[in-house]
């Protein structure tokens, strides 16, 4: 263990001297932030996610400047027409130009994603922290309510509440937010429990700190490097887990377009016109592609940050 | 002189799977102020532990009796906020590890002024200024630019120096130092046992240092409490320590020691090893290594008693007494 640390620490040494020039010795010395930039840079699989993810939120911002028609535009006269240079998607049952729909759909695709990922790690983290720092009952109680959680399928919980209180974004949005939280949990517990026994959470302790901040400012940084990763691989699965949703007719309502729903309303004209349902799958299959490569790519900058323990 | 630090019965428990450890047991000594007292003993007899229960930081698993009276106060009894109060302003602590004793996603300067912060309520920059002040007092070159830096740029005798600045910000009246020297070169050890002299004198605090290396007591200290398997088994002052050792286990312990006057073929060693606390000996705890050892040590505890003016001994060697110690 004090071999690594040692390893890790010359190599976080000998990066920081490394961009002021050699013996010169740092004024400001390179946070370890910038350290984990300069990793990922090199990191080809999750500059492409990085890329993928940009570029999604750059359509989704500019969805309307992108977008040919608007996305709930009907025109009777070419339903279900194949992709062509008018429609490159394609047009749908009812007119409506697929390929608008698709970059509209990107809206609301990562605006779930982010809103439920923030949801999630706000009460996981929490959770987590509470439940690694204080231990005991404390611990036992969130440990089995996690664990209970953890052993259900969220999409059947999630559809048996959708049911019950109605179909609608903010609807799926809070209750796959209440559901999600226990990897988080998990993860930061973990973190909590191995962060709480090294020294200068004791060294904090002795100048007299409080329990709160030594959670806020010395174990919740620590965790950071999991947390991040973590929230880049929620953020994939929660827009996979939604879609599901609508696709089941649970999640977000026609006219809004979302992919899910696109896809399901594809469905019925599958050997017809394929490309309503090909297209959303496609974008759906490339936006998590990229949050994955992207996590990825974080997991392998923020190694030495994880294993220095 | 005035009494700082009076310990008195202490003794901790870890409750553990496998049953209670008697990590600490029945150990009593006292600290005046400005004085230097040693902790020694073996790797696992119990002088971490005195030290963690005296900042009241022990780990979840830990069952605490007995008193230690700091000034007028039993801190034992204290409530988690008056403790709060006492921790790094009138009791503060170093550790062994200067490589993970300082937070490494925090500057230096972020760090060190914590301490200004949370007891004097002061301003970042004038916190700032008496930390750069603190760092120049433990010869940390550049304090200036250091405040700015993460610890992973600095080496490990620099981090311990930083740590004591910061350990040592509010002059606090006991500084316990849990072998501050032991992961550092010995050529580094050297400069940082003086500065720490140096601090403690200019700020007339008292050092209870924990130490296996008895080279650094003579060095520094003005008194000694030995421990063994949980138990003080001597307690005098440190000429007399060295000179006139009169626990079989400290004479091993002293020993032991190289010395350039006295030609040996080997050194002596203590044979056998600390007994498991999970399931420790009766009566004397060091019966099984002594080589004194008579019947009466294998079923009654020996008492520490005062065998000359401020020597105890904790021993049936120097008990007249009866065989329940009543002596």
């Amino acid at each position: 263990m004090f071999l690594v640390r040692r390893a890790v620490n010359h190599f976080l040494e000998k990066n920081s001297m490394e961009k002021t020039g050699g013996r010169r010795r740092v004024k400001h010395s390179a946070g370890l932030w910038r350290l984990v930039f300069r990793r990922f840079k090199r990191h080809r699989s999750g500059m492409i996610g990085l890329g993928i993810v940009l570029a999604m939120v750059f359509i989704a911002i500019f969805a309307p400047f992108i977008a040919p028609y608007p996305y709930d535009e009907q025109n009777f006269s070419e339903r279900l027409q194949p992709p062509s240079l008018k429609h490159p998607f394609g047009t749908d049952p009812l007119g409506r130009d697929v390929f608008s729909r698709v970059v509209y759909g990107s809206r609301i695709s990562i605006f779930i994603g982010l809103v439920i990922t923030l949801l999630t790690a706000v009460i996981g983290i929490t959770l987590g922290l509470i439940a690694g720092y204080f231990g005991g009952i404390v611990d036992a109680v969130i440990s089995k309510v996690a664990e209970i959680f953890w052993a259900f399928p969220i999409i059947v919980f999630a559809l048996a509440i959708v049911a019950a209180i109605g179909p609608s974004v903010k609807n799926v949005i809070l209750v796959l937010g209440i559901l999600m939280w226990v990897s988080f949990t998990k993860v930061v517990r973990a973190e909590t429990l191995s962060i709480r026994e090294r020294m200068f959470i004791k060294a904090a302790k002795v100048i007299g700190e409080n329990n709160f901040k030594i959670i806020i400012r010395h174990v919740l940084p620590n965790a950071f490097p999991s947390i991040i990763v973590l929230a880049t691989l929620t953020v994939p699965d929660a827009i996979l887990t939604s879609a599901a949703l609508s696709f089941l007719g649970l999640g977000v309502q026609p006219p809004t377009p979302e992919w899910g729903a696109i896809l399901s309303d594809g469905r019925l004209y599958l050997r017809l016109a394929p490309w309503i349902t090909i297209f959303p799958g496609i974008a759906l299959f490339i936006l998590v592609l990229g949050f994955n490569f992207m996590g990825d790519g974080l997991r392998d900058a923020l190694d030495p940050l994880m294993r220095r323990r | 002189m005035r009494e700082l630090l009076r310990v008195k019965n202490l003794s901790v428990d870890y409750i553990v799977d496998e049953g209670v450890v008697k990590a600490v047991e029945d150990v009593s000594f006292q600290m005046y102020k400005g004085e230097k007292v040693a902790l020694i003993g073996e790797t696992g007899c119990g002088k971490s532990t005195v030290a963690l229960a005296i900042m009241r930081i022990l780990p979840h698993n830990a069952r605490v009796r007995g008193e230690i009276i700091f000034e007028d106060k039993n801190l034992l009894a204290l409530d988690e906020e008056e403790m709060r109060k006492i921790r790094g302003r009138r009791i503060s602590m170093i550790f062994q590890d200067p490589f993970t004793s300082l937070n490494p996603l925090l500057t230096i300067g972020v760090q060190n002024t914590e301490p200004y912060e949370i007891h004097l309520g002061l301003e970042r920059n004038e916190a700032l200024e008496r930390a750069v002040d603190m760092l120049k007092k433990v010869r940390i070159p550049n304090p200036e630019e250091s405040v700015v830096r993460y610890p992973h740029t600095f080496s490990g005798g620099m981090r311990q120096r930083i740590l004591t600045a910061m350990m040592m910000s509010l002059h606090p009246d006991l500084l316990i130092a849990d072998e501050p020297f032991s992961s550092l070169d010995v050529t580094i050890q050297a400069g940082i046992i003086q500065m720490l002299n140096e601090l403690i004198e200019s700020f007339n605090s008292s050092l209870l240092l924990i130490t296996h290396d008895l080279g650094v007591v003579a060095e520094t200290c003005d008194r000694v409490v030995v421990m063994y398997a949980g138990k003080n088994v001597e307690i005098a002052d440190i000429y007399t320590i060295f000179e006139n050792p009169m626990h079989p286990y400290t004479k091993g312990l002293l020993s032991s020691i190289p010395r350039l006057d006295i030609k040996v073929e080997r050194l002596p060693v203590l044979a056998g090893s600390p007994p498991n606390l999970l399931n420790p000996p009766t009566g004397c705890r060091f019966h099984p290594r002594c080589s004194h050892a008579m019947d009466i040590c294998k079923r009654v505890t020996p008492p520490l008693i005062e065998v000359d003016k401020n020597h105890l001994v904790a021993c049936h060697l120097y008990s007249d007494g009866d065989e329940y110690g009543n002596g």
